[in-house]
């Protein structure tokens, strides 16, 4: 099983995500991260069908509401399109494949081939290399290019309930890295794992920055542009304490050890 | 004929219609995977009415329960051949397409936040459980179960479950904290899974 699915293995968590995803309170995304991981793990499968068939009562009992005459006619019209669609594809690949690797590529290719093994031809092509290696040196070397600053960075101090520094996040602008120096974390079993998360102040959700290795003072990431892009919306971080592995359903769990706003620093690079 | 008997009867009776239903259904989904729009076609005169239901108690909209019941017949469609029968019975299956699919467009659309979490109420709650057999059929494992739990903890369930309320949601309707709402759906779910396993 690849790693990231082994977290997924683990019983409580496959209980808690299946149990949540048949109550439908997982958000649209999770649920299709879910649906992905259902056709992965069985065990997972195995357990969503478990509570769709306990819950399943409710559905059968709810009052019957005849559809509208036009929505099998919608739902067959649908279905025929995309037939087609699919059949038009399908016809489509079988036959430019080979008209492009065969006919159109090769000629392309005897073309240049031709270009370049006529001696006027070569003659030409040499010439025009050498004048485009001038010219590039010559702009290189008159007009450097300056150095590209970014001038964001922010920083959050992330403090328990006794108001004590916990952990310090900064993030570089420049080299899109965060940088957590951990001060005093809460002890937590070996069944759990603290995971950071940045909170939006466009839509106050919390999405996570990954967990916190364990016995570490320091901690470097480099930002992917989704993330980089999190923090410069960010309007808090917070600790919280989740199982092994990390949340399971990509949304933090109640227990918040510690939290900080974010604090944008303008032009710190200035002030250095 | 005492009435035990024919109280026996009866249940046979309703427990060979439902093994039959199931049949005729699972036919129509093998059908269905070989490509056979007649048996899709059968298979929608059989459930829609029943599916249509489902995604208007979640959207509380007709022409988005349709929209949803569109969508979740399209999808099945395409998925048929995913389909096992000793993993799932029919019914469950196509009702969980058609409740999820409602679940996303219910969050998609937003509609009916502010206009349903004011009339919503208790009353309106116990008379669709009665309405949906909660009350009658106290002899359902599931019910019994619920039974057991916290009222808030049920409530908070079953507002999820039934309606498509998010957290959020349900946290403004008891005026509660989101992670309060997260801590009785998780014990209530805890609950309710180790009464159902007993």
């Amino acid at each position: 099983m690849p790693k990231q699915l082994i977290r997924y293995s683990h019983p409580a968590i496959m209980e808690h995500l299946a149990s949540h995803y048949v109550l439908g309170t997982l958000s649209t995304r999770v649920r299709k991260r879910m649906e992905q991981l259902i056709a992965e793990i069985p065990q997972l499968e195995a357990s969503v069908n478990h509570w769709q068939q306990s819950f399943i009562g409710l559905d059968e009992q709810t009052v019957e509401l005849a559809p509208k005459a036009s929505t099998w006619h919608d739902i067959s019209t649908k279905i025929t399109r995309l037939e087609q669609a699919e059949n038009i594809a399908q016809s489509q690949a079988q036959e430019t494949l080979p008209k492009h690797s065969g006919v159109t590529l090769a000629t392309l290719f005897s073309r240049i081939n031709e270009w370049f093994t006529k001696p006027h031809h070569r003659l030409m092509h040499a010439c025009s290399f050498a004048v485009i290696c001038l010219l590039s040196f010559a702009l290189l070397s008159v007009n450097k290019i300056p150095e590209q600053v970014d001038p964001l960075s922010y920083v959050a101090v992330l403090t328990g309930d006794n108001k004590q520094a916990q952990l310090v996040a900064s993030t570089y602008g420049e080299s899109k890295k965060l940088v957590v120096n951990i001060i005093n974390t809460p002890e937590i079993s070996q069944e759990e794992d603290l995971e950071l998360w940045v909170v939006s102040k466009t839509d106050h959700q919390a999405r996570s920055l990954g967990i916190i290795p364990r016995d570490t003072l320091l901690l470097e990431q480099q930002l992917s542009e989704a993330q980089w892009r999190l923090i410069k919306d960010s309007d808090s971080l917070i600790l919280t304490v989740e199982d092994l592995g990390g949340s399971p359903i990509g949304e933090p769990s109640d227990s918040i050890v510690s939290q900080g706003l974010c604090v944008r620093l303008k032009e710190w690079n200035q002030n250095v | 004929m005492t009435n035990n008997t024919f109280k026996k009867q009866k249940v046979m009776t309703d427990e060979q219609k439902k093994t039959q239903e199931i049949s005729e259904l699972v036919q129509l989904l093998l059908g269905c995977a070989n490509g056979d729009k007649i048996a899709f076609n059968q298979l929608y005169q059989k459930t829609a009415p029943r599916l249509n239901g489902i995604a208007y108690r979640i959207t509380r909209n007709v022409d988005s329960a349709n929209e949803v019941l569109q969508e979740a017949f399209i999808q099945i469609w395409k998925n048929t051949s995913n389909y096992q029968a000793n993993k799932s019975e029919p019914y469950t299956w196509l009702a969980a397409i058609v409740r999820y699919r409602a679940y996303d467009r219910l969050r998609y659309d937003k509609r009916r936040h502010q206009e349903d979490m004011v009339s919503f109420d208790e009353d309106k709650m116990h008379l669709d459980c009665q309405q949906l057999g909660l009350a009658k059929h106290s002899e359902q494992s599931l019910n019994i179960c619920l039974d057991q739990l916290e009222q808030k903890q049920s409530q908070s369930i079953l507002m999820a479950y039934l309606y498509g309320y998010s957290r959020e949601e349900i946290s403004e309707y008891f005026s509660s904290p989101v992670n309060t709402i997260k801590s009785w759906i998780r014990r209530g779910l805890g609950r309710l899974q180790l009464c159902l396993s007993n």
